[in-house]
């Protein structure tokens, strides 16, 4: 896991047909992107798994050479553990898989988190899955996973991050605790502050890329892994290729300071009580 | 023809009940024709007001959804109706609606306060009437903060189909919603639910209860 450099995303704005999510993962799989991540919520997690068993018959490549991650979302955290448990044989069945490389909790719901994590752990112990996590965590939440002695430490938190909301405090306590860190809307969908940014704009003349590769170099130079996602064929190629490059220390130092912590998914308006 | 009948459905039929308030007219039936012509006026203004209560709800809820530049905010108001200069206050978002009880008021805070800054300067304000501190109820005009999984572990599903039709299930709350009546002297009082204090705390907000009982006035 540590070795990912990119994630495919396969959530709002991907392509959610076989065929459609076939040619851009066929892409993605030819510029080196083997992470894909999925949800049920995303209702995309038949036809990936359906992808991965055609890239395998194209290409020599086997199940081991995939990371493929899914995760549980609130109904099935609200039907408790063995709905759980159910829940994950089923997607394995569905996607054709013996394992999952990921699973993590979408949201964490208060009311159900605590059942919901000690059966991932349970799941993790069993081998289903080989590595556990939490999507939309704060600083807050970290603080006190790490501190309740029952539960065990998460090895990915994935949270909403991109150059107008930084998360400094949370990366910095998910690495100083040895969690990787993943990040969704990584390109803030482009949102018009970051096309219009004048650092960006610079550092895009300055290294000769486009405003999205140097975004998602900056979250690799500052230890997170981005998801991203595009059905255009030349710009996956294009974020591909950002492991040939990197910014420096002093350019990473000025995207960070864009920082404004404007989220786009408010995490109380889908996770009550967060 | 189908899609324009579904989209015109309401046009249609009003058009041929007053094309019949008009033929009943002409044919010299005037007391029957009134009768039917203000109930066509007053139908037409119940309708007008329950689509202006939902445009305002929908209002409310979307700076809450992702494409909503709406964030950060200093202040969020929750709770009963206040004036509106005081709910319109700069870098404010105000989710306010007759009658709403402190129990339902905690219950949106816990889906809307990432609106506001998280850097220890947010600030709720809580607005509560008297009556309204002990009673443990919800409105149909709180369920639209309601996130579905609150909905699923409350069981609100039938106040939902209720919001559906609000004229229909609070008739003058609606009215009062729409047209932002209220006189109502609020004062800052002490705190009213520890929860909610505790709540505010562990996320760094500031909180603000305002009632209109003189006697739990703020010293």
């Amino acid at each position: 896991m540590s070795n990912i450099p990119l994630i495919f995303g396969t959530g709002v704005s991907a392509a959610k047909d076989y065929e459609g999510l076939l040619s851009v993962c066929r892409v993605a799989v030819a510029n080196g992107i083997m992470a894909f991540d999925t949800a049920p919520s995303y209702k995309t997690e038949r036809e990936l798994g359906a992808v991965v068993i055609q890239l395998c018959n194209e290409t020599r490549l086997t199940r081991q050479d995939f990371y493929l991650q899914t995760k549980i979302d609130p109904p099935q955290m609200l039907e408790g553990k063995k709905h759980i448990i159910e829940h994950v044989e089923k997607k394995l069945e569905e996607m054709n898989l013996t394992y999952f490389d990921g699973l993590l909790i979408h949201w964490p719901i208060p009311e159900c988190f605590i059942e919901t994590w000690k059966t991932m752990m349970e799941l993790k112990k069993d081998g289903i899955v080989r590595n556990i996590g939490i999507c939309n965590v704060r600083e807050r939440q970290i603080t006190n996973i790490l501190s309740n002695k029952e539960l065990e430490k998460p090895d990915i938190i994935q949270i909403e991050r991109n150059p107008l909301n930084t998360c400094d405090e949370d990366v910095a306590i998910c690495t100083q605790n040895g969690m990787k860190v993943q990040a969704y809307s990584a390109l803030c969908k482009m949102h018009p502050d970051l096309q219009q940014n004048d650092i960006l704009n610079f550092l895009s003349s300055k290294y000769q890329r486009g405003i999205g590769e140097i975004i998602l170099r900056w979250h690799l130079d500052t230890g997170v892994t981005p998801i991203f996602t595009s059905k255009n064929m030349e710009r996956i190629h294009q974020y591909a290729s950002i492991s040939d490059f990197s910014l420096d220390e002093e350019d990473v130092k000025k995207i960070t300071a864009i920082n404004r912590n404007y989220k786009m998914y408010l995490e109380s308006w889908l996770c009550p009580g967060f | 023809m189908s899609r324009f009948l579904k989209y015109q459905k309401k046009k249609i039929l009003a058009f041929f009940f007053l094309l019949l308030c008009f033929i009943l007219l002409l044919l010299g039936k005037v007391v029957v024709s009134v009768i039917l012509g203000t109930l066509f006026v007053f139908v037409c203004l119940l309708a007008i007001v329950e689509k202006k209560a939902h445009n305002k709800l929908n209002e409310q809820v979307q700076i809450f959804s992702p494409n909503s530049s709406v964030r950060n905010v200093d202040r969020l108001i929750i709770g009963d109706l206040l004036t509106p200069d005081c709910e319109e206050m700069e870098n404010t978002v105000s989710i306010c609606a007759p009658g709403r009880t402190l129990f339902a008021s905690f219950q949106v805070l816990r889906h809307t306060h990432s609106i506001l800054r998280s850097d220890g300067l947010g600030e709720v304000v809580i607005v509560v009437k008297k009556d309204s501190i002990t009673r443990k109820t919800y409105s149909v005009f709180d369920i639209p903060f309601f996130y579905y999984t609150t909905i699923q572990m409350q069981n609100l599903y039938q106040l939902q189909r209720k919001g559906k039709h609000l004229m229909l299930h609070a008739p003058i709350k609606t009215i009062r919603f729409v047209l932002h009546l209220t006189n109502t002297k609020y004062y800052e009082v002490g705190v009213l639910d520890q929860t909610i204090d505790d709540f505010c705390a562990e996320r760094g907000y500031r909180v603000k209860y305002l009632c209109n009982s003189p006697n739990l006035k703020k010293s």
